[in-house]
């Protein structure tokens, strides 16, 4: 009985740890998402010929590749790079945190890019002109007056996408970031393959606490950012 | 009403595709003089307002404002269309912003005044279009008329050299009407230069000095209101304001 109970005290203790890791990476993958998906999706509205086909390409590769992929070429590929040109010896080794979050968070960019293009499309044509016609300049226009309501009209495009990477985060388990299900992973190998379903059934409650946590933060930032009369369609 | 020009529009001509929608539009307007341009719709009103402060660069011809021409490519065009107030017909004012945050939005990023100088500027112009009250509001708060308040004030603040409206009381119901006409009549009589796009016959009359009728990218005739809706010596302009005063009333 004794050992039952400290079994259990090392299992909750594995898992508390995994859940704050899948915390970080999933809010650091977030973070390096909305820094590279805002100029994405600008230059992707505003951008030249040359500018926007190359974020199409970006984008239709983060988004068409499969993430385990991405997150391999990050983490195992550029490790081997210098082969590829004859130069064994050179090799890109991105430590697995790092490359964990570049690939989710690269991944993300591309789906948040999609979703500040969308709002920015939506934003009539008029309020770029009433701020051109004060004397704002293009990007100052862009900047100040229509992504900034864009930004606002994303919330609920991002909570959707913060779930998503949250529920992407237990790939980061094949280069063993320390997260959720690598916990649970190493619980059920101490016990010998005996505890599946103890383990996996509250790591699969805690994944959607963290997803129902998600919602309401975001729920909470769209209310407290509510601007009378201007919102997108609800339903 | 001075002698000395702040506007000047020469050659002017925009071509949307095939489309020649200004076909060479010159005219100039005085220090003070209040221009109603009136025609048809689809016939180039508010691509020629457009064209003055460059929304839409015209194809052809040059614009200046004052001393100052507005085409040349060597001219800020950020800073010249401070001096260019733009009143929109479905009012355009910033979404995410307060009424008092629509006026004071250019005079800081802009004009670079301090916060608090932006501030106490933008609630008297606030003052001047009667929304002091209003000030917190956000546009989807006010009415039409109140929102257009709102845009003439965020114009004004700049302290532009002419006032540019397009179509500012079209989007209006009827009733609302009235205090835009009313706020406007009151900045042509301090002074302010403004070349309106509009149909309402009635504001031409007793406020304007000069109106000019457009047809097909043309400026089939302009002179004193008077003279244009007694006596306009071209059938065209006669039938056109047969037709919108039996619309709008005289």
């Amino acid at each position: 009985m004794e050992n039952l109970g400290e079994f259990i005290l090392y299992a909750v203790i594995a898992i508390g740890k995994g859940a704050l890791v899948t915390i970080i990476v999933t809010v650091a993958s977030l973070i390096l998402g909305f820094l590279l998906g805002v100029p994405l999706s600008i230059g992707r509205t505003y951008g030249n010929r040359f500018v926007r086909f190359i974020i199409q390409l970006y984008e239709g590769f983060f988004r068409g590749t499969p993430h385990i992929v991405t997150l391999f070429i990050f983490y195992f590929g550029l490790r081997h790079i210098g082969e590829v040109f004859g130069n064994p010896s050179f090799q890109i080794a991105i430590p697995p945190f790092p490359a964990a979050v570049l690939a989710l968070g690269i991944t993300s960019s591309a789906y948040q890019s999609l979703i500040f293009r969308s709002t920015l499309q939506s934003i009539s044509r008029d309020q770029y002109n009433a701020a051109r016609s004060l004397g704002m300049s293009k990007w100052e226009a862009i900047l100040n007056i229509v992504f900034i309501q864009a930004l606002r009209l994303s919330i609920p495009g991002l909570t959707n996408e913060a779930t998503i990477v949250l529920k992407d985060s237990p790939i980061t388990y094949l280069v063993a970031i320390p997260e959720m299900l690598t916990q649970a992973r190493g619980i059920i190998d101490s016990a010998m393959g005996k505890v599946f379903f103890e383990v996996l059934i509250p790591v699969s409650l805690l994944y959607y606490l963290l997803f129902w946590l998600s919602n309401k933060l975001f729920l909470m930032l769209d209310d407290r950012l509510k601007i009378p009369g201007f919102e997108l369609e609800r339903r | 009403m001075g002698n000395e020009i702040v506007l000047t529009v020469k050659d002017v001509i925009k071509n949307f595709g095939t489309n020649r929608v200004l076909d060479g539009i010159s005219f100039d307007v005085k220090k003070g003089e209040v221009v109603v341009i009136i025609g048809p719709s689809g016939t180039g009103k508010s691509t020629l307002l457009r064209c003055i402060n460059q929304l839409t660069p015209p194809d052809e011809g040059r614009v200046w404002l004052g001393e100052r021409e507005i085409t040349d490519k060597h001219t800020n065009i950020n800073h010249i269309r401070q001096d260019i107030g733009f009143v929109f017909q479905h009012f355009a004012l910033f979404n995410h912003l307060t009424a008092l945050g629509n006026v004071e939005v250019g005079l800081y990023k802009v004009k670079k005044m301090s916060k608090e100088e932006a501030r106490k500027k933008a609630i008297d112009e606030l003052e001047r279009v009667g929304l002091k009250d209003h000030m917190e509001k956000y546009p989807a708060e006010l009415s039409g008329g109140q929102q257009q308040r709102v845009g003439i004030a965020r114009a004004l603040a700049m302290d532009p050299q002419i006032m540019l409206f397009d179509e500012p009381t079209s989007a209006l119901d009827p009733e609302l009407t009235g205090e835009v006409l009313t706020v406007m009549k009151d900045l042509a009589e301090a002074g302010m230069t403004m070349v309106v796009v509009s149909h309402e016959i009635g504001f031409a009359r007793s406020v304007g000095h000069r109106i000019i009728f457009m047809e097909e990218g043309h400026i089939v005739e302009q002179g004193d209101p008077e003279m244009i809706l007694k006596s306009a010596k071209k059938d065209r302009t006669r039938e056109f304001l047969h037709k919108i005063t039996e619309l709008y009333g005289g």
